[in-house]
């Protein structure tokens, strides 16, 4: 008899460990988590450009600050209204806006420099009348470019659209668009008038 | 279903249990009680009056019966006997019976050119429900060991009609019939697999090398498995715990040449004696590492793969009672290709520009950001009380937790060292299961099954993802189901009814105002199946099978709004979605006689309000740029198909034998294909087979030619590119058992031996890259057995 007793025994045991799961199950599904503090979204691009002939600042601005879903970003003050024939010294910044206050998030590109790399690419419309050169580099060795700070060059009166790419390339940055994929990818309006 | 009234039914159920352990006293425990019942078949009229004595002999056993027709023999253990007669019918009957249930069998007499035959007796665990007459296929581990070291959802692909849904070579899912996820239970051991299944990259967390015995049902047999099933079920088994005394040890490794896989396994089970008697334990666990793997052409950066498996089970079985506890912990680390990512659309128009991808990479084992991390773990109770010989209660709960981690390429824009090291998608799902089955079987052949479960469902989403891919929820689900089944004579009718309620309250936050609020959904509905089987003889039988399932549809169906990364797509969910409601009727026809065998089967889904992902025209554009959106819909569809095997023996130990699987799928409502439906494939195979040793195995050479046609019925405009085109690869293996004292199994497989360059429609990978190209597969089995005497 006593073989059962002890098999019997451990047996319920085994089940009466099991049952206890059952009701100290909590509920931890009932507490929605929302968007840790720490962690930052892109949700905003500003481009501001300098007149090194009159000293004047432009400010462009695109943001979406419902990052990941349908709604529709804020495209109003996303528009470059440029004069012809001017040299501009032009910086990029990024910023979460989702966060109160807002967060500068260019410091962390600008500290994984050597595997992010934007590049401005002006539309045909423009025909040429807006280049845009890098000006920055990377900390990779030999140091490739950046494009955080650029200089804006433009020629005649024209109106396109500026399209502002940024890659994310862990594997392989080498200076040329194909590597990786793509964190901005963005289209500010563009005059250039006299 | 609230869940006051669940508690209560967990109390019932525990108390139930409570009570059949105090009745286990007093029962005389009897383990080898297996019955074996032999018909002598005569082809000599004058012969048949005679008294003959013949003789069943294992090891030190052997039961001697004189008698002419029928032998009855009782009492026997699961193992290897050999039946032999002596006198008149000397070498005329010897056969090899691999015993794990009982059985009744014929056996021929055969005085000129007897060949020493082998028959195996599976037990296939799980009894056929309701479900008798639904087209089959088992793959026993003689099949499994052919595909042992690949992924689970590969390995399954053995049987016809069975495809797979994968994201590279190391993520599989199983497709049966064209329906795959959410729409195919897998149960392994007796517990139904709760996961975050909805994922097309979250494949089984089940070890490959447990899986003794998996057996897909293929066509609706939700009656007996809960409504989800209107694809399919697959059955996963281990082996039986010996219940002859004793300790065995199972020792398997396995190596492949692409990706330097190592992997091994050890399994140890001890059965007790004595005051123990019927007392059985096992420990298992695997281990298995990869890297990075390889195309016919070049490297697949980040492949590679890391898992750790540990298992253990205490069995106890007596005349009238079994009870068994088992738990598992499933732990895989696996790498996502680099070139399979794509930032937006452009990104992936870029890369199916190229024909390789843009990433080169060597040979490497280290998993890089870009790879996910996934536990299971699972916890069984199973009870099973005979009442009598022919009926029986069986209660079986499952406790499962399921801890998925996903990590993207790119780190998080933060300076807090928790968050750079935290996953962009944190799922954590929790499931009770319990689930009861009463059996009873009448003297008029009249068999009645009846059964109950529950379960309930708790999912938490956690992740660095601004908003929760899907939301958390709690999900109760309750069902009952009555089966019949009447056998006369060569007819077997059999017919059942099942009832499911399903609740599911959702948890989420407006993210403007991060106030929560919570939305409900109920859903219920019947399902019912009627089928019969003809048996005309021995080896030819025809089966008819009608019946209609449900399922409520998905959480991420229902709530599902974000970028599918690795898809490229934004997936927009729909919270007013209904069930979908299959209709589902089989015809399948089996003939199995000397030197053919053959089987074939024609089958047709109608599933009205089908959920898929349908295109939208306008593409959604966030500050990543612009991704095609496709929205869940519901349409009228139906998926027809045929599946048809045969072996043949051309010469004595040579066979020659073909698998067939055609598939259609379509869209009724907009007229047209239904995308991601599997393409047509045809496989043929020679197969030479050498002599059945002592262990019952069989050496053999196998080459095998599959075909897969490129999927010519798609819908305009809902891929980014064409279906591939079609392909052939070539596979050779070989396996043999060496050693007399101490066996030792080893097998050689080679899979696409032509090295040749493909890719495969279902493989989620292909706008990136190729398939993997030749690799040289070795497995060594050493099982060793220490019996007390």
């Amino acid at each position: 008899m006593k073989k059962h007793n002890f098999i019997t025994g451990s047996l319920a045991a085994i089940f009466l460990i099991s049952s206890l799961f059952i009701v100290g199950c909590k509920k931890e599904e009932q507490v929605v988590k929302p968007p840790l503090p720490e962690n930052e979204f892109i949700t905003t691009i500003k481009l501001t450009l300098i007149d090194t002939l009159s000293n004047d600042t432009l400010l462009a601005k695109w943001k979406d600050i419902s990052p990941e879903d349908s709604n529709p970003a804020d495209t109003s003050l996303a528009i470059l209204s440029l004069k012809s024939n001017r040299f501009y010294k032009a910086e990029i910044t990024l910023f979460d806006e989702t966060k109160n206050p807002t967060v500068d998030i260019t410091n962390e590109v600008k500290e994984r420099s050597i595997y992010h790399l934007f590049f401005y690419y002006p539309s045909a419309s423009l025909n040429g009348n807006l280049i845009v050169n890098i000006t920055d580099s990377d900390l990779n060795n030999p140091p490739l470019p950046l494009g955080v700070s650029t200089n804006f060059i433009t020629n005649s009166p024209s109106s396109g659209s500026l399209n502002v790419i940024l890659r994310h390339q862990p594997k392989g940055k080498n200076g040329t668009f194909a590597p990786g994929t793509t964190d901005v990818d963005v289209r500010f309006r563009v005059t250039i008038t006299d | 279903m609230n869940k006051k009234s669940f508690a209560y039914s967990v109390r019932f159920v525990c108390c139930l249990v409570l009570f059949l352990l105090a009745s286990l006293k007093n029962i005389e425990a009897q383990v080898c009680n297996l019955k074996l019942t032999i018909h002598i078949s005569h082809a000599e009229q004058h012969s048949a009056g005679q008294q003959v004595i013949f003789a069943l002999q294992k090891e030190q056993q052997e039961f001697i019966q004189t008698g002419n027709k029928i032998l009855q023999f009782e009492g026997l253990c699961a193992g290897q006997y050999t039946l032999f007669s002596k006198g008149l019918y000397e070498g005329a009957v010897d056969t090899i019976f691999i015993l794990s249930r009982s059985a009744e069998i014929t056996v021929q007499v055969n005085t000129v050119n007897r060949k020493l035959r082998t028959v195996e007796i599976h037990d296939d665990h799980f009894e056929r429900i309701g479900n008798e007459s639904i087209s089959s296929t088992t793959l026993r581990q003689v099949d499994l060991n052919a595909n042992t070291g690949k992924p689970l959802g590969e390995m399954l692909k053995a049987a016809s009609g069975v495809n797979s849904l994968q994201s590279g070579p190391t993520i599989s899912k199983p497709i049966i019939h064209g329906l795959h996820s959410n729409r195919v239970l897998i149960v392994n051991d007796g517990v139904r697999l709760e996961s975050q299944q909805w994922g097309s990259e979250h494949a089984p967390e089940i070890d490959p090398f447990t899986v003794a015995n998996a057996t897909v049902l293929k066509g609706a047999a939700s009656l007996r498995y809960g409504s989800d099933a209107i694809g399919g079920v697959i059955l996963l088994q281990p082996h039986e715990i010996s219940s002859e005394p004793g300790t065995e040890l199972d020792v398997k490794f396995v190596g492949m040449d692409n990706g330097k896989m190592g992997g091994t396994s050890a399994c140890i089970d001890h059965t007790f004696s004595g005051k123990l008697k019927g007392l059985g334990m096992r420990f298992q666990g695997t281990l298995k590492n990869a890297g990075n793997l390889k195309t016919a052409n070049y490297y697949l950066q980040n492949t590679g793969l890391e898992e750790k498996n540990i298992s253990s089970k205490f069995y106890y079985q007596n005349k009238k009672l079994i009870v068994e506890t088992s738990g598992s912990i499933f732990q895989t680390k696996i790498g996502i290709f680099g070139g399979s990512h794509a930032g937006n659309l452009n990104d992936l128009l870029a890369a199916l520009q190229q024909s390789e991808p843009i990433i080169k990479a060597g040979f490497s084992r280290n998993i890089q950001r870009g790879f996910q991390e996934v536990l299971h773990a699972t916890f069984k109770g199973r009870i099973c009380y005979h009442f009598t010989e022919t009926s029986k209660l069986e209660v079986i709960y499952g406790l499962q937790r399921n801890l998925r981690k996903e990590f993207d390429t790119g780190l998080p824009f933060s300076t807090d060292p928790t968050i750079l090291a935290a996953p962009q998608a944190d799922f954590r799902i929790s499931t009770n299961t319990i689930e009861s089955l009463y059996k009873n079987e009448f003297k008029n052949n009249l068999q009645l099954n009846i059964g109950a479960s529950f379960i309930s469902q708790g999912n938490v989403f956690e992740g660095l993802a601004y908003r929760a891919l899907i939301p958390n929820f709690r999900n109760y689900g309750g069902g009952t189901f009555i089966a019949l089944s009447k056998k006369y004579k060569k007819l077997l009718v059999e017919t059942g009814l099942r009832y499911d309620y399903k609740w599911l309250r959702t948890y989420r936050i407006n993210y403007n105002t991060l106030i929560p609020f919570t939305s409900d959904r109920a859903f219920s509905n019947v399902t019912y199946t009627l089928g019969t089987t003809y048996k005309f003889n021995d080896f030819m039988s025809l089966n008819l099978n009608a019946g209609s399932a449900w399922r409520a549809p998905n959480v991420n169906e229902l709530y599902g709004n974000g970028v599918h990364q690795s898809a490229a797509s934004f997936e927009i969910g729909d919270s007013t979605l209904k069930s979908e409601r299959a209709y589902n009727s089989a015809i399948s026809f089996i003939f199995n006689k000397g030197i053919l065998e053959f089987e074939a089967g024609i089958y047709s889904n109608n599933i009205n309000n089908f959920i898929y992902l349908k295109p939208l025209l306008s593409p959604i554009t966030t500050i990543a740029g612009s991704y095609p959106a496709f929205a869940q819909t519901q349409v009228n569809a139906i998926i027809s198909g045929i599946d048809f095997d045969l072996k043949y023996e051309v010469i004595p130990k040579l066979k020659l034998g073909t698998k067939i699987s055609l598939i259609q799928g379509w869209n009724k409502t907009i007229k047209d294909y239904l995308i991601f439906t599997p393409a047509n494939r045809a496989e043929v195979f020679l197969v030479l087979e050498g002599k059945v040793n002592e262990r019952g195995k069989k050496p053999y050479v196998k080459i095998n030619c599959l075909m897969v046609a490129r999927q010519g019925n798609v819908p305009p405009n809902s891929d980014y590119t064409t279906p591939p085109a079609a392909y052939q690869l070539l596979n050779l293996e070989a396996a043999s058992s060496f050693g007399k004292k101490q066996p030792i199994e080893i097998g050689v497989s080679i899979y696409n031996l032509m090295n040749v360059s493909y890719r495969d429609y279902l493989n989620r990978y292909r706008y990136f890259a190729d398939d993997i190209g030749r690799s040289v597969m070795l497995r060594i089995t050493i099982p060793i057995t220490f019996k007390k005497t």
